[in-house]
């Protein structure tokens, strides 16, 4: 996945900004508590802690965020900011689009 | 007698109408209860109306809607109202448009009686909430049932601007029997969903009837929250509804249909359809945000590394297409493109178009992104490695072969490399490794010297500037340089090596020299740097006591030498180690003028050393074979005498006791490749003889023999080797046997890196690194052999290069030192296929007797004859160029 994205930081951050990411989203993701979210931050991290890193992944990253378009979508999904409820005239139209006749 | 017949009649047509009836045939049983009906109207309209309404709820399950209508506008003439209520409510949701409908829906939802199922009331209730229609009744049964209707609508609102109290208060008016009790589980399961309580949220969505409204617009959110499936769990297709509404509740609407065709295209294994359900779909995509766009970008464009080889040639095809034809959507597009075919197309033919695309790229790159010239030296120094790939083709080329393809675009990638980021240590490491290798000595020491000055804290700098010292014997700054790195890293090993291994050469130098107690003063420096392990052919006190034993030899202190050469006798872990390390040392020992001294020396090392074969022990052979791999490495020898004395040494170990432990751990060090494999075998058969079925040595005969096919006997016993470990608990053996089978099961992995399994055509690499100039001259020359005597051939032979000249010389030389029984297998058996006449031109110029025949038969093939090549490749490693038989030390003169 997305290192960037995992870690809520833009692609101009420097190390500092990305290490500050890397302490805050540990903070709530321990080994203990999150083993997974811990190991998928810890990747992250690791993939562009430094600028050296940040070129490799630019020129080499070979990684693919999904098993499938759809699960790739839905991958990031997850990992963008909690959506927010549709207004609501979409959701009338949403609610509709579910009536079978 | 007539109407017994009419009666019999009636009763069998009744029969088949409660038949059909009975088999839900609806129709059927219709028209006999109608013809029934004529008959006896009362006794069977009961039946006939009940054909009519199965007919009409076949009809509507079917969505006959007009048809059904009919049948039921037939039956208001024949059932009463309430008979008629479920195909009421069953026509009214079916309807199409729901607002013209909420008086009867309403209607139906008010009936107190059973005429209308639950599953219909639930129907019925989605429609009037969704109908979103305000509107007033006087009757307060109604009325109730409209302030439930508005407690949903509004608590939707409420959800809608995020106010999750006022959508809870909302909800107050619905009782928990009512048919909007499900609306108030939606609202409560979306409202923790958008708070983030997801846990809370898919527990309460989880329960909604999966048929209704609020059911259905649950899944897509349901489908989020599953994080353990991510998304496609096994088994289970997401539907383009599914794909559609989780688009738009992501706030992604123009992208639900085009994602569920990619994901419909990707399922059917058709990569290219699936990208351009997208790229024709979506005006931002390819992208390179971090966002989804980008992210479905990324799956795309790397995935081709991981696909099928058919699947992936038609999208590397239309990769290659859009570039060469500039028909890329757009820069981000062409970028990612030019990315991808780079990475993905390494052949080494290639590397020109490589080379090509990787400039253009770095060239969008810096358009769409800034510049950076880190990026672009680290491009050149990954374009560099990958084109000279395995590097033991460069290693093991023979000086006079002809440069190795694109070297110069190497050398030109790397120096970019440097120039666009001095920092970049690995480009100068690089560069310094292929100017060594390519023989370009000048070129190495320069750049170590910039190296030095550029990176003066690096070890890795440092230490190679320091062996570049040594090899032009400039030993003073190399010790310098290595003390430096010994300084900064006081636990790389190899480190260590070289310093104490500088120190022991200038030592020597200074005792050549008869500077004897400054080189005493050097060689003790050494001491903190020695014994950490005892079998250590430099670093070993031992083994450092041997050349201090060899320098006070030449020195002319015989005493101490003794001494010496005592100390190390006591501290070596075996005689035969001792002997032979001792042995090679005077052997390789570079003072002309005391040779007669060390080879007397040696001489002595060498006849103890063949007292020692009686003893032979399997617990010492280990330690011979590492001291042999080192003197072989160390100075590209050829230890074919002593090869054949190692192997006497291990088939009088095999007569000898030794314990499983002994030689499974000599098999496990020196195995592999091993040209002593027939011994190593011999033992492992003998300790299998003690016990047949023992997993770790019947593994370890496949270390000697590896398995070259995965045929059924080879899985069968390498599964009866892991059940037997699983049961002795010896569960090393078993994973080694599980590896084994997996290994042999697959496919080589794809690597980056490593373009072989792509192409069926054979490695270039590999090409290089068979390359033999000799082959190829000696091709040439076998067809122009024919009808030339031997004096125009020794003409031929002095215009060849330089270096080319070099190398018949060698093979020249080592025609002259071999035995007359050597010389009369390779008559009969000519070296790679050589002409029998060219054989005996270099025989003769070699300065030994020819034949004076010409007729000596032609070898059967050239690999036969390679198979057991009595005369060296030149530069091959091992080349059997002469040595001398460890029986008679003065044979043949020493190295």
């Amino acid at each position: 996945m997305n290192p960037y994205l995992i870690l809520g930081v833009p692609r101009t951050a420097d190390d500092r900004q990305i290490r500050q990411a890397f302490l805050e989203a540990i903070k709530s993701a321990t080994p203990d508590t999150h083993p997974e979210q811990f190991k998928q931050v810890s990747s992250a991290y690791a993939a562009i802690k430094d600028e050296k890193q940040r070129i490799r992944l630019v020129l080499f990253d070979l990684h693919v965020p999904g098993d499938s378009p759809f699960d790739t979508y839905l991958r990031h999904a997850r990992l963008g900011a909690r959506p927010k409820p549709l207004p609501f005239e979409a959701m009338k139209d949403h609610l509709r689009s579910c009536l079978k006749t | 007698m007539a109407s017994s017949s009419n009666s019999q009649t009636t009763a069998a047509q009744e029969k088949k109408a409660r038949d059909f009836l009975a088999q839900g045939r609806f129709r059927k049983a219709r028209d006999e209860f109608k013809a029934l009906c004529k008959i006896d109207r009362a006794g069977y309209l009961p039946e006939l109306i009940q054909a009519n309404v199965g007919l009409a709820k076949e009809m509507l399950a079917k969505g006959q809607t007009s048809e059904a209508e009919q049948v039921i506008a037939y039956l208001r003439t024949i059932a009463s109202q309430e008979q008629l209520r479920s195909l009421d409510t069953a026509l009214a949701l079916r309807a199409p448009c729901v607002e013209e409908n909420l008086e009867v829906f309403i209607q139906q939802l008010l009936q107190k009686d059973m005429s209308v199922s639950d599953a219909d009331k639930i129907q019925l209730a989605d429609r009037l909430v969704v109908a979103f229609k305000e509107a007033i009744f006087d009757d307060p049964a109604t009325a109730a049932l409209m302030a439930e209707i508005r407690a949903v609508q509004e608590a939707l609102k409420a959800v809608s601007l995020e106010r999750w109290s006022e959508a809870a208060e909302a909800l107050h008016p619905i009782s928990h029997g009512s048919c909007f009790s499900h609306w108030k589980m939606y609202v409560k399961g979306i409202s923790a969903f958008y708070q983030g309580q997801i846990e809370k949220a898919v527990a309460a969505l989880s329960r909604l009837p999966a048929d209704s409204i609020p059911g259905r617009a649950s899944q897509a959110l349901l489908v989020y929250a599953d994080k353990s499936g991510a998304g496609s769990p096994p088994g289970k297709t997401i539907s383009e509804e599914e794909t559609v509404a989780l688009c738009r509740l992501m706030g992604h609407p123009e992208l639900g249909r085009p994602l569920a065709q990619a994901e419909a295209w990707w399922r059917q294994h058709n990569i290219l359809k699936s990208y351009l359900a997208l790229r024709d779909a979506i005006p931002d995509f390819p992208s390179d945000d971090d966002n989804e766009l980008g992210g479905l970008s990324d799956f795309f464009f790397n995935n081709s590394m991981h696909q099928q080889r058919q699947e992936n040639r038609t999208w590397e095809r239309f990769l290659f297409e859009i570039i060469d034809r500039k028909s890329t959507k757009s820069m981000v597009e062409r970028r990612r493109a030019l990315r991808s075919v780079s990475l993905t197309n390494m052949d080494l033919p290639e590397v020109p178009r490589i080379k090509k695309d990787l400039d253009a790229f770095l060239e969008l790159h810096q358009k769409l992104h800034g510049a950076n010239p880190r990026l672009e030296s680290q491009a050149c120094l990954w374009l560099a490695n990958t084109i000279t790939g395995n590097i033991t083709a460069l290693e093991n080329r023979p000086a006079f072969q002809q440069k190795p393809p694109f070297v110069d675009l190497v050398v030109e990638l790397l120096n970019r490399s440097c120039a666009c980021d001095r920092e970049n240590l690995p480009a100068w490491l690089k560069l310094c490794q292929v100017y060594e290798m390519l023989g370009h000595t000048s070129d190495r020491n320069r750049l170590l010297d910039e190296m030095t000055r550029q990176f003066p804290d690096e070890t890795a700098v440092l230490l190679q500037a320091g062996r570049g010292c040594m090899d032009r014997k400039a030993l003073q700054k190399g010790i310098q340089y290595l003390e430096r790195a010994y300084e900064l890293d006081r636990i790389d090993p190899s480190i260590k090596d070289a310093l104490v291994d500088g120190r022991q050469k200038l030592a020597r130098q200074l005792y050549r020299d008869g500077k004897t107690e400054k080189a005493r003063a050097i060689l003790a420096q050494n001491e903190p740097l020695l014994g950490e392990d005892s079998t250590h052919p430099v670093r070993s006190r031992w083994a450092h006591r041997i050349v201090q034993g060899a320098c006070e030899l030449i020195s002319g202190d015989p005493a101490r030498s003794d001494s010496c050469f005592e100390e190390a006798r006591r501290l070596s872990p075996s005689t035969e180690a001792f002997l032979f390390h001792a042995d090679m040392v005077c052997r390789t020992w570079d003072a002309p003028q005391k040779r007669a001294l060390l080879t007397a020396r040696s001489r002595t090392f060498l006849d103890a050393l063949k007292g020692t074969i009686d003893g032979a022990r399997v617990a010492n052979a280990a330690l011979l074979l590492a001291l042999r791999d080192f003197w072989l490495d160390r100075f590209d020898l050829c230890l074919r005498a002593e090869d054949k004395w190692f192997e006497k040494y291990l088939q009088a170990a095999h007569k000898n006791p030794f314990t499983r432990k002994e030689v499974l751990d000599l098999v496990e060090r020196h195995g592999a490749e091993s040209p002593f494999g027939d011994c190593l075998e011999k033992l492992l058969r003998k300790q299998l003889k003690r016990d047949p079925l023992d997993p770790a040595v019947r593994l370890a005969l496949y270390g000697i023999f590896p398995p070259l096919d995965c045929d059924a006997k080879t899985v069968g016993v390498l599964n009866d080797i892991a059940r037997e470990a699983s049961k002795r608990q010896d569960y090393k053996s078993r994973q080694q046997a599980e590896k084994l089978l997996e290994q042999l099961k697959k496919a080589p992995p794809p690597s980056a890196f490593d373009t072989s399994w792509m192409d069926d055509d054979q490695d270039p690499v590999d090409t290089l690194d068979n390359f033999s100039f000799a082959d190829a001259l000696l091709d040439e020359v076998s067809a122009m052999m024919k009808g030339i005597d031997l004096n125009q051939m020794k003409d031929f032979i002095k215009g060849l290069p330089a270096a080319a000249r070099k190398d018949v010389e060698q093979v020249t030389a080592s025609l002259g030192t071999a035995s007359e029984e050597e010389l009369e297998a390779m008559r009969k058996s000519p070296p790679f296929g050589m002409p029998p006449l060219l054989l005996e031109m270099f025989i003769t110029i070699a300065g030994r007797s020819p034949t004076g025949k010409n007729s000596v038969p032609a070898a059967s093939s050239s690999s036969k004859a390679r198979a057991n090549p009595p005369i060296p490749r030149p530069n091959a490693k091992p080349a059997p160029v002469h040595n001398r038989d460890l029986d008679d030390p003065n044979q043949l003169p020493l190295f």
